[in-house]
């Protein structure tokens, strides 16, 4: 192992790219952006994200109602899917961050590289949450027949995918080298 | 006192200063202290490039083509790439609209051109744009590229759709799609982003 001597920021000579030791205010900035996310969440959850017109009814769903609706045409598979995808993914991802970013101030029993096996997940999954945004915009492309059968996007579909984009640039930002750092 | 740090790699995860292996058969050496995988420095291949040129073909000849069709009393119904962006902007959702436009065609578009310029600047003496901007771009695109998710969310709303109408079905741009993917897929893992600064 080679222990470094100084830890001054340098710029690489190589990338012209500014080197610090660690990326500046990174878990103030995440956690910041995590309970934004947290907070776009609840509106992502309760207000209707598709209003499909049928012979001029018009009928609002949210994300939930999705599934269940998935549910009650019998396709299991697809209502897992979009629930995994739209519900858990994204709880997983903010609870998991916010744990990560508490674990640093509290001190909470487990070892570094569960925290960073955590991490790596919640980098991994963080933008198949996108897959009901894209089902609604395909959707909604398709089934334009006016009056007779039409499908929208709801105004939880803008507070949805900030929910997702935020998310992923608060992991993105994390530096997790300051898990290990005393 | 100088200190020869070729052989020196940290470890992006958490911040070990680590020895390199000099074993050229092992590839990727684990971090001692977070296990996690540290990629030693690949060799780039010409075929990144390759599938970088054939993957902007097929998205060319993808926008072209219905992703998804259905028939309800004799009107033709279609989803295309650009129409499900449109349809986004025509009923006001702006923000959406933006998001799916960058990460379903433009990070891929461009995520394919980064690579398709760096080789050019590599092989050629033409210089367009600076290899860090080639670098940090390349990694950008990369990782606000979804459109593997979008792959998935097709057949979602194939499987929705089938359930209201039954004439819904997979049209020629999807199958053009997955080949596009494929190739995509390859370009970047056959390419090394580090390569752009020809060392």
């Amino acid at each position: 192992m080679y222990e470094k001597e100084n830890f001054d920021d340098f710029v690489c000579t190589r990338c012209n790219h500014k080197v610090r030791k660690r990326i500046k205010n990174s878990l103030q900035v995440s956690l910041a952006l995590t309970i934004c996310a947290i907070l776009l969440y609840i509106p992502a959850m309760i207000y209707p994200i598709m209003e499909v017109t049928t012979l001029g009814v018009k009928i609002q769903s949210t994300i939930l109602e999705g599934v269940i609706s998935f549910l009650n045409m019998n396709s299991y598979f697809i209502a897992i899917v979009v629930f995994t995808a739209s519900v858990i993914i994204p709880m997983i991802k903010l609870l998991g961050l916010l744990f990560i970013f508490i674990s640093l101030k509290v001190n909470i029993k487990m070892s570094n590289n569960r925290k960073i096996l955590i991490f790596k997940f919640i980098e991994a999954i963080g933008k198949w949450s996108m897959i009901d945004i894209y089902v609604v915009a395909l959707l909604a492309s398709i089934v334009q027949l006016d009056e007779v059968f039409n499908i929208k996007g709801g105004i939880a579909a803008t507070s949805f995918a900030l929910m997702v984009i935020v998310t992923m640039i608060a992991a993105n930002r994390f530096d997790t080298r300051i898990i290990w750092d005393e | 006192m100088d200190k020869n740090i070729d052989e020196i790699i940290e470890c992006y995860n958490c911040g070990l200063f680590i020895k390199r292996h000099n074993d050229t058969n092992t590839k990727i050496q684990k971090c001692p202290r977070c296990n996690s995988k540290i990629k030693a420095q690949n060799r780039h291949s010409f075929d990144s490039l390759y599938y970088a040129v054939s993957a902007l073909l097929l998205f060319g000849i993808l926008n072209v083509y219905p992703i998804i069709s259905l028939n309800i009393n004799e009107t033709e119904l279609k989803a295309t790439l650009i129409g499900t962006v449109s349809i986004l902007l025509e009923q006001n959702f702006f923000f959406v609209a933006l998001v799916v436009f960058f990460t379903i065609i433009l990070a891929p578009i461009l995520n394919s051109l980064v690579i398709i310029f760096a080789f050019i600047q590599e092989k050629t003496k033409i210089r367009l744009f600076t290899d860090t901007l080639l670098h940090d771009s390349f990694h950008f695109f990369k990782h606000w590229g979804f459109i593997e998710v979008f792959v998935i969310s097709i057949i979602v709303t194939y499987i929705k759709l089938i359930g209201m109408v039954s004439s819904t079905k997979f049209d020629i741009g999807f199958y053009i799609m997955l080949a596009y993917i494929f190739c995509f897929y390859m370009s970047n893992r056959k390419f090394v982003g580090e390569s752009v600064f020809g060392e």
